[in-house]
């Protein structure tokens, strides 16, 4: 799905941390249902419609839930749905907020943390995680192939009667692969001048414009408003 | 210009040096290519040259290595990369974001260069090396092939003087590795002072200046172009160099061994994602053979063998062993794959838990006569992490062995091998074939081929478009199949190398 509008990273990631605020400034259903609107509004316009739409009706199972069960009272399943569906339910805006930061581009976040000019050596770190995990993706679904052949391979008799020796068999050539990975990473990174000491640039431009504006005044806006009204 | 001079190296708690007072200059624009056997130091050599041993690793080091003027031993990465660019055998570690555009300007971005400056670079490159139909791609669905065209793309356009390569085509097929060479070629062209590591020689073969043999850390001698063409058989064996020309060429080959046990494979299909990927009308192989699986990359290899073996469920068709049908479960408990990665196939601390690892019930002395004949038994309790690349290939080997399968696959166990212990796999192939074993081999080895392989099965597109025995008739196809554009390039002197 094409997104309609490009929102910059800082604008993302400014949006989470507004959704962790507005988390503590008014509860209740109505109040609840405005960040998830408009969290879910902006998910869609970044090309995410279909996780907007699950959030959103998330959302509203979750609060029909709570109105069928705010009359009943005491007992342990009781208290265990109240809490999914009213606790749980108000950390649905981060949740969306963390959806759009996530569906940003790898290079285009480590273009933007070169823009604000983090320490080099916290930059290098995140963009080798990031780099790291499709790799670990790869290898994974190796060994556990050739855990099958061996026969130890992860199956629901050897999870139960020998879960400890599977779970070694799996993370050993794992852990050791990541090793020699990441140094044949780190090597050929480093061989493009990955730790040079000048500000890194980048083919993406990373600028932030009149939409990013917007969705960074909204919700401060919306703080003072309820701060205010009460 | 480099210039090493009296260079040696020890790494910390290794027993001895792994560079042993080299000398060696590179002159402009020359082209030079390091040989040897596996453990000679050309890799090393590399190494020293693009400062990555001297930064990045800890050791003993006496002498001088300057590259245009610069001393390496007192430069940083940082200096280094601008002046020498260095590209890897793994492709699936070479790169560094996620997106083929992305990764070409990554040396660029790092350097610091403005944006209007790094797009005219991406896009100079992408015409100069036609990558047009690999820009914007996502990395991770790409060949090993492929892979490498972007991680020399993305030196190109940090332009530097030298290019220091080590065994770039290690892991890819022939017509990757055509392509790598018409890269090489335009790089040469370029005016590139190109140093490079490598053991297959033959795509080579009429770019080379001139060829450094190395032993032991040491340089021994130099070829020309020509010597590596001429070099006799026996003079192969000894240095490890793999052939010049591959059309001279002539294996000496054992007899197949046939038996009479039978696998047949009757109207199989494999679909991934509503998309058939698979489809083998009818097949019967026989045991005692070397049955070379030959095709372009994804052209089905995988999947045919992965589906025989039984790792892939879902798939139709009928599979007999003996006459009898077996099912899928069957069909992996009989059968072993030994991977191009053998550390995907490592899972205890001692050699011993290793090879009889999922066998339920063993005698402790065929464990021994096993060992002794795979010269493991001084091996037995060491962690298989600790051994080389080659004792771990026997270690997997010797599980497949101990357990009793009767089916086993090999997936580009040459790769990256020299001459030497290439003949020694097809000394144990022929062992194999001698005591009954059913065998597949994927490869794109040419001279591991004609060396052991029996019968010839071609794929694309998941079908088999040619099926063949290996006879004296029949010997010119692989080269056929697997050289397709031999025909169209020649050496400079006019006569054709391949």
């Amino acid at each position: 799905m094409k997104e309609t509008v490009h929102f910059d990273v800082r604008t993302k990631l400014f949006l989470l941390l507004m959704m962790n605020i507005l988390l503590f400034a008014g509860s209740g259903i109505p109040y609840e249902s405005v960040p998830v609107g408009f969290c879910g509004l902006l998910l869609a316009l970044s090309g995410k419609p279909k996780t907007a739409l699950k959030f959103v009706l998330l959302f509203a199972a979750m609060a029909a839930a709570d109105i069928l069960i705010s009359g009943i009272s005491g007992g342990f399943w009781i208290s265990l749905v109240r809490f999914l569906v009213v606790i749980l339910r108000r950390f649905l805006p981060v949740f969306m907020a963390g959806s759009l930061v996530f569906s940003t581009k790898v290079s285009e976040f480590v273009a933007c943390m070169w823009k604000l000019h983090l320490p080099k050596h916290l930059i290098i770190s995140v963009s080798v995680v990031f780099r790291f995990f499709p790799t670990v993706r790869e290898e994974w679904q190796a060994i556990l192939s050739s855990m099958q052949m061996r026969g130890i391979g992860v199956s629901f008799r050897n999870l139960v009667l020998h879960p400890l020796m599977t779970a070694e068999y799996l993370l050993v050539p794992l852990l050791l692969n990541a090793v020699k990975i990441s140094e044949e990473l780190a090597e050929a990174a480093l061989c493009r001048g990955l730790d040079c000491d000048n500000q890194h640039t980048s083919l993406t431009a990373v600028k932030m414009r009149t939409g990013d504006l917007a969705v960074c005044i909204i919700p401060l806006i919306g703080l003072i408003l309820k701060k205010a009204i009460g | 210009m480099i210039q090493i001079s009296n260079v040696s190296y020890q790494y910390d708690g290794a027993e001895r040096k792994c560079l042993d007072d080299v000398s060696l200059t590179v002159q402009d624009g020359e082209f030079v290519l390091l040989c040897g056997m596996s453990g000679c130091g050309k890799t090393t050599l590399t190494k020293m040259v693009n400062g990555v041993l001297l930064n990045l690793h800890s050791g003993m080091f006496c002498g001088e290595v300057t590259v245009n003027g610069m001393n390496i031993a007192e430069s940083s990465m940082s200096d280094i990369c601008r002046k020498v660019g260095s590209v890897f055998q793994n492709p699936r570690t070479q790169f560094y974001t996620l997106d083929t555009t992305s990764e070409i300007a990554f040396g660029c971005e790092n350097l610091g260069m403005p944006r209007e400056e790094i797009a005219q670079r991406v896009s100079q490159t992408v015409e100069r090396f036609g990558l047009e139909k690999l820009a914007g791609r996502d990395i991770f669905g790409m060949s090993g092939g492929e892979k490498q065209r972007i991680a020399l793309a993305s030196i190109d356009a940090m332009d530097p003087e030298i290019y220091v390569l080590d065994e770039p085509s290690a892991n890819l097929d022939t017509h990757a590795v055509e392509e790598l060479r018409k890269i090489l070629k335009t790089l040469k062209a370029q005016g590139k002072t190109i140093l490079i590591a490598e053991h297959r020689i033959y795509y080579l073969a009429d770019l080379i200046d001139r060829a450094v043999y190395m032993k032991d850390g040491r340089i021994v001698r130099e070829y020309s172009r020509q010597e590596l063409i001429d070099m006799p058989d026996s003079e192969r064996l000894e240095t490890g160099l793999r052939n010049g020309d591959l059309r001279r060429f002539v294996p000496e080959r054992c007899a197949s061994a046939w038996g009479d046990q039978r696998i047949v494979m009757s109207n199989v299909t494999f679909a991934y994602r509503k998309e058939r990927i698979l489809d083998i009308r009818s097949l019967r192989v026989q045991n005692g053979g070397v049955v070379a699986i030959v095709g372009e990359n994804g052209a089905g290899k995988s999947t045919f063998v992965s589906v025989l073996a039984g790792l892939r469920r879902g798939a139709k068709g009928m599979f007999l062993l003996n006459s009898q049908p077996v099912s899928r479960k069957k069909r992996l408990r009989q059968s072993f794959m030994i991977l191009q990665e053998v550390n995907h196939q490592l899972f205890t601390n001692s050699v011993q838990s290793e090879i009889t690892l999922g066998c339920k019930d063993y005698s402790e002395d065929d464990l021994r006569d096993i060992m002794a004949k795979m010269h493991l038994t001084d091996f037995a309790e060491m962690h298989p992490a600790t051994l080389s690349g080659g004792q771990k290939q026997r270690v997997v080997l010797c599980s497949a062995f101990f357990c009793g399968k009767k089916i086993l696959f090999f997936d580009e166990p040459t790769s990256g091998l020299d001459y030497y212990h290439m003949m020694k796999t097809v000394q144990i192939l022929n062992n194999l074939k001698q005591q009954g074993y059913f065998i597949f081999l994927i490869t794109h080895d040419y001279e591991l081929l004609l060396s052991v392989c029996d019968r010839v099965l071609i794929l694309e597109h998941g079908r088999i478009t040619d099926d063949y025995e290996l006879t004296a008739a029949t010997m010119p196809r692989p080269h056929r199949f697997l050289f397709p554009f031999a025909a169209e390039y020649g050496n400079q002197d006019g006569s054709e190398a391949c």
